[in-house]
């Protein structure tokens, strides 16, 4: 299959020119590729941040386009047992590289999932392979890699993109597809990644069959997700004590445009943190209340009931009870 | 040399003094080395114990260069069982050296990394290995005091490695820049030196990587620097917990903290009293941290992943805020909860015990926990007689049946 297709891989940066912000980290793998050297990497940081992709941008610049030769990527959370990992590493390992870059490249992806025990034995092979290969360990939480490895490696840290370079990179789609697409859409969009560009490229690819301008609501209604606004609005009625109007606005967004309870009490959830004219305690039970309603909705009870006994709830705030 | 191309490696001391920062430790192995050289030593093998990075590898491989023995490194995490390291191990320090060395140092590095699952036998089999040997024998392990070790640590001479001091650091960088020719502030050396947190080897690496391509270093180039996962860095994240002054604030710590959630939520959990002096509000607290923990059970049970984030909410948010008050200054503690339970699941010969145990009584472990082992620790504690026949019963010696049971 051609990753053409998919949008996430066909707008993956190339070169490390070409990524998004990360300015500090990127400048810095620059200067390793300009030395032609490289330390053992720990990639720590969320998803869809730009963790292989960094890694893949400095391969290509080491070793150029048939980078593939002196590239190997192992999935930890795939290749569970670490005697696979061992084998195939050394089969990799056991040829130097042709040209002047004189290290391969071991990309071991999600490498908090390997065992604290095989992470011992792995730290053994890279002490092995260092003279042949360099690796570089990608991982959600640092915390989870032993410290021998992470004392061996150079740690970066990835953060969440800010909504602007989410922006950036949407634009560099939208212009690259030559989307027609409004300005509320792109926001739209941009909210609902939480600073996870993969996420942002699905969502786009997935808005961008629909015929036409791509509007707010298309997003909205596509990926199943209510506008923050709304949800808001129907927060602040039940506040007011208005728990007809507020109850109304729940049953249109459940009937009118077919939204699940789940996503929209997880909706909820996520706003309480927005209304100001809630104390900081008061958000906390709330919180605490709203989960037990998920969680009821989770065992199948009936959604609309649910979620207005939830709304019924909120009203008693408003008049500072709780 | 490519392996050159690493400063850790380049700029390796060639001689034991040259080591940085563990000249107590030094003495005292340079001495048992002379010692066991000529078969005076009380012990036949060295433990070095400390932090990654502190130079406890590193001093054998020097040792084995100044005193010209032939470095014989094993590697106990890739040998599956005791009998693999006998052929290795066993073998090789029972045959004379070739090719002018004096004679062999036998390196088992970093013997944490014995899988007590995968290497079942390794540590009797290291300890007959190392009372055979005719040639000094050097173990390194960055935790010597889990209890598996016991045995190990009983006939081996301890030899703690401390983290080492910063000044000691930033003098090393000062001279490894000064032979790169690099222009250097030093500033900015002292902030490479407390990121590593006493941690040499990734000290040198990140000076390495922070002025890769050019011949200068500024304190704006150590922004970059992250902090390796240590529980210092926890410590910082409570804090900024505890302090923060929304619940969206606190709410984004899980978020922006790197660690993963259940050990954030056993670090709250033990420094949790700490912050919450008043009765009241530590009640009102810790029933937030409850309610988490219901909602990390329920996302487990159903599969529903989307509960976890009531769970992230309540242990941060609802536990900063619950209690009200402002946080004063508060002396973090390590979660005694995770110490126990490794320590406890560790206990291998404790499981075997109540496999054994189970075993004969045909019932699953799991079973036999829950609808015996509760009457047997009363029985046993009560009655020596009993113990001693159940021990007979599994060919188990008494004191190894009773701290079983205890453990269990």
């Amino acid at each position: 299959m051609s990753t053409e297709i998919i949008w996430a891989e066909k707008y993956r940066p190339k070169r490390l020119s070409e990524m998004i912000n990360q300015k500090e980290i990127v400048d810095r793998l620059a200067r390793f590729v300009q030395e032609k050297n490289l330390p053992h990497c720990l990639f720590a940081g969320p998803p869809g941040t730009g963790k292989t992709t960094a890694a893949l941008c400095v391969a290509r610049e080491l070793y150029g386009e048939g980078y593939q030769k002196y590239f190997m990527e192992l999935n930890a959370s795939d290749e569970r047992k670490l005697e696979v990992v061992r084998t195939k590493i050394k089969e990799f390992a056991r040829t130097a590289p042709v040209g002047d870059v004189p290290f391969k490249i071991i990309v071991l992806d999600e490498a908090d999932n390997i065992t604290s025990d095989s992470q011992q034995a792995l730290r053994r092979i890279m002490e092995k392979y260092t003279v042949t290969c360099r690796f570089i360990l990608t991982c959600n939480y640092s915390s989870k890699i032993i410290e021998p490895i992470q004392s061996r490696c150079t740690v970066f840290r990835f953060r969440p993109f800010s909504d602007n370079d989410v922006r950036t990179y949407l634009m560099r789609i939208i212009e690259g597809e030559r989307l027609d697409i409004t300005e509320e859409a792109i926001n739209a969009i941009v909210y609902l990644s939480e600073g996870d560009l993969r996420r942002a490229a699905n969502i786009l690819q997935t808005v961008a069959t629909v015929e036409g301008k791509i509007t707010e609501d298309d997003v909205y209604k596509i990926t199943g997700r209510v506008k923050p606004k709304e949800i808001h609005e129907m927060i602040l009625l039940a506040l007011k004590g208005d728990f007809l109007s507020a109850r109304e606005k729940l049953r249109e967004l459940m009937f009118k445009y077919g939204l699940s309870g789940v996503d929209i009490i997880r909706q909820i959830h996520r706003e309480i943190y927005n209304i100001r004219e809630l104390p900081e305690e008061k958000k906390i039970q709330l919180i605490d209340k709203i989960g037990e309603f998920d969680f009821r909705l989770v065992e199948g009870a009936n959604e609309d009931i649910q979620l207005s006994a939830l709304l019924a709830y909120i009203t008693l705030f408003g008049r500072g009870g709780g | 040399m490519v392996s050159r191309l690493l400063w850790t490696e380049k700029y390796k001391p060639r001689r034991l003094s040259d080591i940085v920062d563990q000249k107590k430790a030094i003495e005292e192995f340079r001495k048992w080395l002379v010692l066991r050289l000529q078969g005076r030593a009380e012990k036949k093998a060295a433990l070095l114990a400390g932090p990654p990075g502190t130079g406890k590898t590193l001093t054998a491989e020097v040792a084995a260069m100044e005193f010209r023995l032939e470095l014989i490194e094993m590697n106990a995490s890739s040998l599956r069982t005791g009998s693999q390291l006998e052929k290795v191990a066993g073998r090789a320090s029972l045959q004379g050296s070739l090719f002018g060395y004096r004679g062999k140092l036998i390196l088992i590095d970093e013997v944490d990394g014995i899988s007590t699952k995968a290497d079942v036998g390794a540590i009797p089999e290291l300890i007959k290995i190392i009372q055979k040997s005719a040639y000094p024998v050097v173990l390194t392990a960055n935790n010597p005091w889990d209890p598996r070790f016991r045995p190990l640590r009983e006939v081996c001479l301890m030899i703690n490695y401390n983290r080492i001091g910063k000044r000691d650091i930033v003098r090393r960088l000062r001279e490894i820049c000064i032979a790169e020719g690099i222009k250097f502030d030093d500033e900015a050396l002292g902030i490479i030196a407390d990121y590593s947190q006493g941690d040499l080897r990734s000290a040198i690496l990140d000076l390495q990587a922070l002025t890769a391509g050019k011949k200068t270093l500024t304190v704006q180039d150590t922004r970059i620097l992250a902090y390796r996962d240590r529980e210092f860095n926890i410590f910082q994240i409570l804090g900024r917990l505890f302090a923060s002054r929304s619940v969206g604030a606190a709410r984004a710590v899980v978020s922006s903290a790197d660690v993963d959630p259940n050990m954030l939520f056993r670090w709250i959990e033990e420094n949790l009293p700490l912050r919450y002096k008043d009765p009241k509000a530590l009640a009102a607290a810790y029933y937030m941290l409850a309610q988490a923990d219901i909602f990390f059970t329920r996302a487990a049970l159903t599969q529903q992943w989307g509960l976890m984030s009531y769970a992230l909410s309540l242990m941060t948010a609802g536990v900063a805020f619950a209690g009200g008050g402002k946080a004063g200054f508060i002396r973090f503690k390590f979660p005694e909860v995770i110490k126990m339970r490794s320590q406890a699941a560790r206990d291998k010969t404790a499981e075997e015990v109540i496999a054994k145990l189970a075993g004969e009584l045909h019932l699953s472990r799991r079973k036999f926990k829950s609808e015996f082992l509760p009457y047997l620790r009363i029985m046993a504690s009560q009655n020596e007689e009993f113990l001693k026949k159940i021990g007979k019963a599994i060919k188990v010696e008494k004191s190894k049946v009773k701290k079983a049971l205890e453990l269990a």
